[in-house]
């Protein structure tokens, strides 16, 4: 069970990023830069 | 003259949409999947690496695609495009990384291991990494185009290296969890569908990502030719 820490990390970073990524690229196309 | 901000087109969205639409249905099949044999749920990390490493392989490869249609072409765009697919490889390969080191950890017993994937896979970023210090160092736009291009075709000539490594030099990095070659998988299907879904979903993520940065890139260089 104690395993499962790994697995949290690696969904909740991957999630983060691609929401991060998805974020900094509409802002850039609302920003116009 | 002012040039039109570029905004969100629709395919773009299109494709964010069924990408998030897929990554919830790729979690939940996931969470679905029976755990493995050998590692329990540990196994629910291939998922997400196996779809990161591939689509940043993809990543690489249209980014060489393009570097070589510039070298032929000299179209400014392909080099635009060719850029962005090998920031969003180099994106998608460190989470590779990530995943990879918190997946090595609680099985090997370290982060990191210096063994012919881990290695090739180092000298895979390095290469990037030299991507965009290249271009960082070069002023002159033809000039940079021409050596970034070489780079990321020297880039691509080491991606099948990467891909083999498992094979030609067996250590403790698992082979490919679909044998591509052989079209062999030792997987069943409760847990190849969450990675057909996840890589589905990267794959579509990849192509908007690369979508709006081509299309961000094309309205900043229009905008500077204006501007003059």
């Amino acid at each position: 069970m104690g395993n499962q820490i790994f697995v949290l990390v690696v969904y909740v970073l991957t999630y983060a990023f691609l929401l991060g990524y998805t974020a900094y690229l509409l802002l850039r196309l609302r920003r116009g830069a | 003259m002012r040039t039109e901000r570029p905004g969100l087109d629709a395919l773009s969205t299109a494709l964010l949409g069924l990408g998030y639409l897929l990554l919830l249905i790729g979690f939940y099949f996931a969470i679905k999947a029976p755990p493995d044999v050998q590692q329990g749920y540990l196994v629910r990390i291939l998922y997400l690496h196996v779809a990161a490493a591939w689509t940043g392989y993809l990543a690489f490869i249209v980014a060489g695609v393009y570097a070589l249609l510039y070298l032929l072409r000299g179209r400014p765009a392909f080099d635009r495009l060719s850029a962005a697919s090998a920031e969003i490889g180099l994106w998608l390969s460190f989470l590779m990384v990530i995943g990879g080191m918190m997946w090595a950890r609680p099985t090997w017993g370290v982060y990191w291991v210096w063994e012919p994937r881990l290695t090739s896979v180092a000298v895979m970023i390095a290469i990037y990494v030299g991507y965009f210090l290249v271009r960082q160092a070069i002023e002159d736009p033809e000039m940079r185009a021409k050596a970034a291009a070489a780079v990321a075709i020297l880039g691509v000539v080491n991606i099948p290296i990467t891909y083999m490594s498992v094979y030609w030099w067996r250590s403790i990095h698992q082979t490919a969890t679909i044998d591509v070659i052989n079209r062999k998988t030792h997987m069943p299907p409760e847990m190849l569908i969450p990675l057909f879904v996840n890589l589905f979903a990267f794959t579509l993520f990849y192509l908007a990502f690369l979508r709006i940065k081509g299309r961000l890139a094309a309205f900043v260089a229009a905008r500077e030719e204006s501007d003059g």
